[in-house]
């Protein structure tokens, strides 16, 4: 068998200039190219930027000239704020309104003929109600009592009614009282 | 100023030199220029659309109170009808006036009236004003002032109330003297602000019921 061998005829230092070459020319051409990208892509986009400002400032314009157009309005805008703020208001207001006439009606209703009402104490958002009073008899008291829890008298608006303290009094021959009744939950509402 | 030639004149630098330096300045590009711009670019574009949202809001705003200044002759009249109810900043001092008269009504003698009590709410679209209330009178009389109260066209809740019953030693007659801390509302001048919709109707229903409500309080 005859060895079949290829003959170089250019000098190896050439071959080496020569892909040294071609490599530089590509490196200087990626360089060239990856300049010129990033510099159309900075361009577009700062054109781009350019162009939404210009759009937003004319956004801004229009919103300006709106804003004028309300303005001139002011008056009336004032007044139906007021009147809507008013409006919700007057319906917070009377849905948490005690209606303290109710407990005085309620007392005046239970109460016998001979019994004294001396004081009354209420308080807003306070089941609790102080009834002061003098009475010549017990049986009286026992019956202003069972009243204020009646269905047909107090007990519309009083749930329960303690006795707190009773004291004689000898010099005008009563006896003074201090009932704390109890209303029902919302019962000075309406 | 040698050195510096002596070094670009160097081979290796004249070779791979020009291709280095366009790549680090499309680096710096980048960097520098391309990223932020593209920041800027996304704000630009939220706000862009957050101002074609403010100007569709504006002019839904300058639409209603153009109705509502066609309307304007009704507006006035449902002003001043709440306005008694729920007065304005500048109309508080006119409810000493208005106790007074609603006292004066009952036939029950004011002893004490003065503004104090608690601290006022100082937050939100109400603000409350207090009273202390004195009076002597009889029980119908008192019972009677509690009634106009309740029906007055000026707001005017009732906080607290202690009465006591004594007995004119000379005359024999019974007189009812009653404290109570009365509470009132009255709502600040309303901060007009653009932005801020309008969410009120004449029609509404809520606002309706309550022309009906108010009706049927007695102005004092």
């Amino acid at each position: 068998m005859i060895e079949r061998k290829e003959i170089e005829l250019i000098p190896k230092e050439i071959e080496a200039a020569k892909s040294k070459d071609t490599l530089v020319r590509r490196v200087r051409l990626f360089g060239f190219l990856f300049f010129i990208v990033s510099l159309l892509i900075f361009g577009g986009i700062f054109a781009f930027r350019l162009s939404l400002a210009t759009k937003l400032s004319g956004l801004e314009e229009d919103s300006a000239q709106e804003v004028a157009g309300i303005a001139q309005f002011a008056e009336i805008e004032a007044k139906v704020l007021g009147l809507e703020n008013k409006s919700s208001a007057l319906t917070k207001i009377l849905a948490q309104r005690d209606y303290f006439s109710v407990v005085l009606a309620a007392v005046e209703t239970s109460r016998p003929a001979n019994l004294k009402v001396t004081g009354v104490t209420i308080q807003k958002d306070n089941v609790l109600i102080t009834i002061n009073g003098e009475t010549a008899s017990y049986v009286t008291l026992a019956s202003f009592l069972q009243n204020l829890v009646d269905d047909g008298k107090g007990g519309k608006l009083f749930t329960n009614v303690i006795l707190s303290s009773v004291n004689q009094n000898n010099a005008k021959g009563t006896a003074e009282f201090v009932i704390e009744a109890t209303t029902k939950k919302d019962g000075l509402k309406r | 100023m040698s050195t510096t030639n002596s070094f670009l004149n160097r081979p290796e630098v004249r070779t791979w030199g020009p291709p280095i330096v366009l790549f680090v300045i499309g680096i710096l590009l980048i960097v520098f220029g391309t990223i932020p711009s593209w920041g800027k670019v996304q704000d630009l574009q939220s706000d862009i659309v957050a101002e074609q949202d403010r100007i569709v809001a504006l002019k839904e705003k300058s639409r209603q109170l153009l109705d509502f200044s066609d309307q304007s002759v009704e507006i006035d009249k449902q002003f001043t009808v709440f306005d008694q109810a729920i007065s304005s900043e500048s109309q508080v001092p006119e409810l000493l006036t208005q106790v007074q008269k609603i006292s004066a009504a009952c036939g029950v003698k004011v002893t004490t009236l003065q503004f104090g009590g608690e601290k006022e709410k100082t937050s939100g679209k109400l603000q409350e004003v207090r009273l202390q209330y004195a009076s002597e009178s009889s029980f119908s009389r008192l019972t009677c002032f509690l009634s106009a109260i309740e029906k007055a066209s000026r707001l005017i809740e009732m906080e607290s109330l202690r009465y006591s019953l004594s007995v004119n030693e000379d005359t024999g007659a019974q007189i009812i003297t009653a404290q109570s801390t009365l509470l009132s509302y009255y709502t600040p001048t309303p901060q007009l602000s653009p932005d801020n919709p309008l969410t009120f109707s004449l029609s509404d229903e809520r606002f309706l019921k309550n022309i009906e409500l108010l009706k049927e309080f007695k102005t004092y």
